[in-house]
């Protein structure tokens, strides 16, 4: 479809979406080159995903928020093509709260802003994909969000410290959006923007989702329901995710670039209960709740309320917080017709198999004590407090 | 006719005991029948009408006037086909010419046939069959070929599955299952939407969507099959496909054993997994019908299917007897599907969630059942917006972000340490206080006799009045003597 070869940089390429981007990328257009620009290596002895050949990529280590690092990364490896997917996630025991606000501040919407700045100055590069996300729109807990699409406002105010900083970037992308190559010192050659909003993360190898629901098996959690339970949510395989920026990238590389400074909302095809996305994850360790009780969501916020004072006092993180009740009963889900009809995008992997595939995969990684999730959390953590 | 059963049972659900009141009382044919200036033929035709169908002669009756009496000489002739069908004391010799010629036997005047066993249901609709055919012939020529050509297609089809019985072959793969479905439900759907098209009474899309009519009959069929499948097992048939029903036993016939009762609920699970899928074809060939008559026609059925989806799964019930939705139930949904679609789609949101309830994670088609329920209430969401776009469209996100912002944010995160201490403050304090009762009260319990020290404590130091009495007149004043 495309003649020319393309050079791609992949930025947090050695992460967790940046990885299943090469991954994509590489077995759609198995001719193009593939650069990843991150903090960190891969470990090039786990096994990740077998298709993946973490080989073929070149490994540039660097910092998205320093300007002359991310120039010279840009100019040494000529990339046409810049997929900025490096970000922060807070860990769930952040989420809620305002605390590492300036780390997040700083990686999210600073980062985004050196890497457009440096992808504009430099004079290969024609298109630059940015993975935003979802929460950009729905993390402002006063509202449910139902079948949203792309005309729902996104929030900076009254949402979490992730949802405000991806919403703030998201604009600074799009504005950056070019076509004509007026703007910076372009000379007439166009700079495409496209903004991708996937909807909650997860799939093999998933760090966060699946590990944070399948603990609370442990917690004797799973009994419990926080309101109806027929609220629905709309996760997305990381795979899932990696095609949308490929057909991204394709679009804006193409003679009719329609996702051009568009911001583009996609799930996995269809919603599901939370309730019933987190029973089906729990089966996969054989754990069924034996008994129900309907909590009403006033009367978890309460509990959730004092339970946080509680493990205030103690200096915990608790997961189990206001924000998390929300969270656990919030209807939000995309209608996705915009990525569709732009993108051409249908999931390549249905919901219930890449569930499946994710479960099996997390609970070999439990089995070889490979990676202990409260460990990852903690890193994660102080991982933040350094770069700050 | 009112058993005492039904008595307590309406005590106990006086809402449905109500809806049936409702409906009775209240209910207003959108088109009545002209009973009066009626030719006392088409009359005897309605009687018929009355006599083979509980359920649907009613709305046949209210249907629009171009289409009344159309539709119910459509229903008759089909009745007939499928009473000879039925009928296993004609032998097949005898079946299968009547049922493939059913069509020319339209055209013949004074045709009636008597050689139905005196059992049958609805023999007496054969016997007088002369009646239907005088009006039948009678109507616009243009209905006629519609009725003729369905009557082709579902006799030859009758024909096949009677053969298909003969030589003892089931239904295998779901697609052998959609098929027969379509033999039976789906050709009629076609020739109803082929008849509201002819009468300008619905969208000629419903037409070219062939896959539109063709799931509102599959989805009625399916849900007939999975609610018989007692009936029919015990009547020596079986429509439930092997494809299906394989995977969870190896005879068909062990469904029904006591001891396979959770293998029996999963493959009923998958049948009606299977059935959902065609809800949202349904409920999008719904939205195109806007004569409110029509409507009520195709809704009523559907939504009385839904219902008694709901009811069959997850309900052992199904394979020991034939479960149905009471009267109540049925009146509450009528007065429910024949207003319009947003009323219609709650039913169907309300049924879809009661399956998600019932849905039982140890189920190998957990996950699929709750994804085609969510699939269902988004599209019904997407139809029927709930809360639109929120009020103010412009986006809130400040458009003047800068990187001096991190300062400002900054200050924010310091201001949240500041509380932090506030709160560490107070619940150091919160503890002590509840410390302190805690232990005053596991003291009393053990017998700290704190009256005394009350006491103690108002007659010492603090009160200037105190009596210089010893701590043992006190317990004296307080404590009864040796009994």
């Amino acid at each position: 479809m495309l003649v020319s070869s393309q050079r791609i940089l992949v930025t947090g390429g050695a992460g967790f979406v940046g990885r299943s981007i090469i991954w994509r990328l590489q077995q759609t257009h198995p001719d193009w080159d593939i650069f990843s620009y991150d903090k960190v290596l891969p470990d090039f002895d786990r096994k990740y995903n077998p298709s993946l050949d973490i080989s073929k990529v070149t490994w540039l280590e660097g910092d998205i928020t320093d300007l002359s690092a991310v120039e010279s990364a840009l100019a040494k490896s000529k990339a046409t093509v810049v997929i900025h997917t490096a970000g922060l996630v807070p860990p769930l025991a952040y989420r809620y709260s305002r605390r590492i606000e300036p780390t997040v501040h700083h990686i999210n919407v600073v980062g985004t802003q050196v890497m457009l700045q440096a992808s504009r100055n430099s004079h290969f590069v024609q298109a630059f994909v940015w993975t935003g996300s979802v929460c950009a729109v729905i993390d402002d807990v006063r509202y449910q969000y139902p079948c949203i699409n792309e005309t729902w406002r996104t929030t900076s105010r009254n949402s979490t410290i992730y949802g405000e900083s991806k919403a703030k970037a998201e604009v600074l992308v799009l504005r950056a959006n070019d076509p004509l190559g007026t703007q910076a010192d372009r000379r007439g050659k166009p700079f495409l923007t496209t903004a991708l909003r996937p909807s909650v993360l997860f799939g093999p190898e998933d760090y966060q989702l699946i590990p944070s629901i399948q603990a609370c098996i442990a917690k004797n959690e799973i009994p419990y329901i926080i309101g109806d339970g027929f609220n629905l949510w709309d996760v997305t395989d990381v795979r899932n995710v990696a095609h949308a920026h490929v057909l991204a990238v394709e679009n804006l590389l193409s003679s009719s670039p329609t996702a051009a400074g568009e911001a583009i909302l996609f799930g996995n095809g269809c919603p599901i209960p939370f309730r019933d996305f987190c029973c089906y994850i729990w089966s996969h360790w054989n754990a069924y709740p034996t008994w129900q009780i309907h909590i009403p969501v006033g009367v978890a916020a309460v509990i959730a309320g004092i339970s946080g004072f509680f493990s205030s006092i103690f200096g915990l993180h608790t997961t189990f917080s206001k924000g998390s009740v929300y969270d656990a009963v919030a209807v939000r889900y995309v209608d996705g017709k915009k990525a569709e009809l732009i993108l051409g995008y249908k999931p390549i992997i249905d919901l219930e198999e890449a569930l499946h595939e994710s479960c099996l995969e997390y609970k070999k990684r439990l089995e070889s004590k490979d990676v202990d999730s409260q460990a990852t959390v903690k890193k994660v953590a102080k991982g933040e407090k350094t770069t700050a | 006719m009112v058993s005492a059963k039904h008595v307590v049972y309406y005590v106990f659900h006086p809402a449905e005991l109500r809806s049936m009141v409702q409906w009775k009382v209240w209910h207003d044919p959108v088109h009545a029948r002209d009973k009066d200036n009626e030719p006392a033929s088409i009359a005897k035709c309605y009687y018929y009408l009355d006599k083979t169908s509980r359920s649907f002669s009613f709305v046949i009756q209210e249907l629009h006037p171009e289409l009344k009496l159309v539709v119910a000489l459509f229903y008759l002739i089909l009745r007939g086909l499928d009473t000879i069908e039925d009928d296993m004391t004609i032998p097949l010799n005898k079946k299968l010419p009547l049922l493939r010629d059913f069509n020319t036997i339209l055209e013949k005047d004074g045709w009636n046939f008597t050689g139905n066993g005196p059992t049958e249901r609805d023999r007496e609709l054969l016997v007088n069959f002369e009646v239907v055919i005088e009006e039948y012939k009678k109507i616009k020529p243009a209905y006629k070929v519609i009725v003729n050509d369905i009557t082709k297609r579902m006799g030859d089809g009758m024909a096949k599955y009677a053969i298909f019985a003969e030589e003892n072959k089931y239904v295998e793969s779901l697609h052998d299952y959609d098929e027969y479905c379509f033999f039976v439900a789906g050709i009629l759907g076609e020739g109803l939407t082929r008849l509201f098209v002819e009468a300008k009474l619905g969208n000629s899309l419903l037409l070219e969507r062939s896959y539109l009519h063709r799931s509102m009959g599959l989805f009625l069929q399916k849900t007939n099959i999975l609610r018989d499948v007692r009936e029919d097992f015990d009547d020596d048939k079986r429509w439930w496909p092997t494809e299906i029903w394989s995977k969870h036993v190896d005879n068909f016939q062990d469904l029904f054993k006591p001891e396979n009762k959770q293998k029996a609920l999963q493959c009923s699970s998958e049948m009606v997994l299977n059935a959902l899928g065609h809800v949202e074809e349904c409920l999008f060939y719904l939205l195109g019908l806007k004569e409110q008559s029509v409507f009520n026609f195709c809704a009523i059925p559907q939504s009385m299917a839904i219902a008694t989806l709901e009811l069959c799964f997850q309900n052992y019930a199904v394979f020991q007897r034939n479960v149905k939705i009471t009267r109540g139930q049925a009146c509450q949904l009528m007065i429910e599907s024949t207003q319009d679609q947003k009323k219609l789609f709650e039913i169907f949101r309300r049924h879809t969630r009661r399956i998600l309830k019932k849905n039982d994670p140890r189920d190998p088609n957990y996950l699929k059942i709750s994804m085609a329920c969510a699939r269902i209430e988004k599209f019904i969401m997407t139809m029927f917006p709930e809360n639109d776009p929120k009020p103010e469209q412009k986006s809130e996100v400040d458009a003047s972000v800068s990187v001096d912002d991190a300062k400002a944010i900054q200050k924010a995160a310091s201001r949240e340490a500041q509380l932090d201490t506030v709160y560490m403050a107070f619940s150091v304090a919160s503890i002590l206080v509840f410390m302190s009762l805690a232990m005053i009260s596991i003291a009393y319990i053990f017998g700290a006799r704190f009256d005394i020290v009350f006491d103690q404590l108002v007659q010492s130091t603090f009160n200037p009045f105190r009596v210089q009495d010893g701590a043992a007149t006190v317990i004296r004043k307080y404590d009864h003597g040796e009994l």
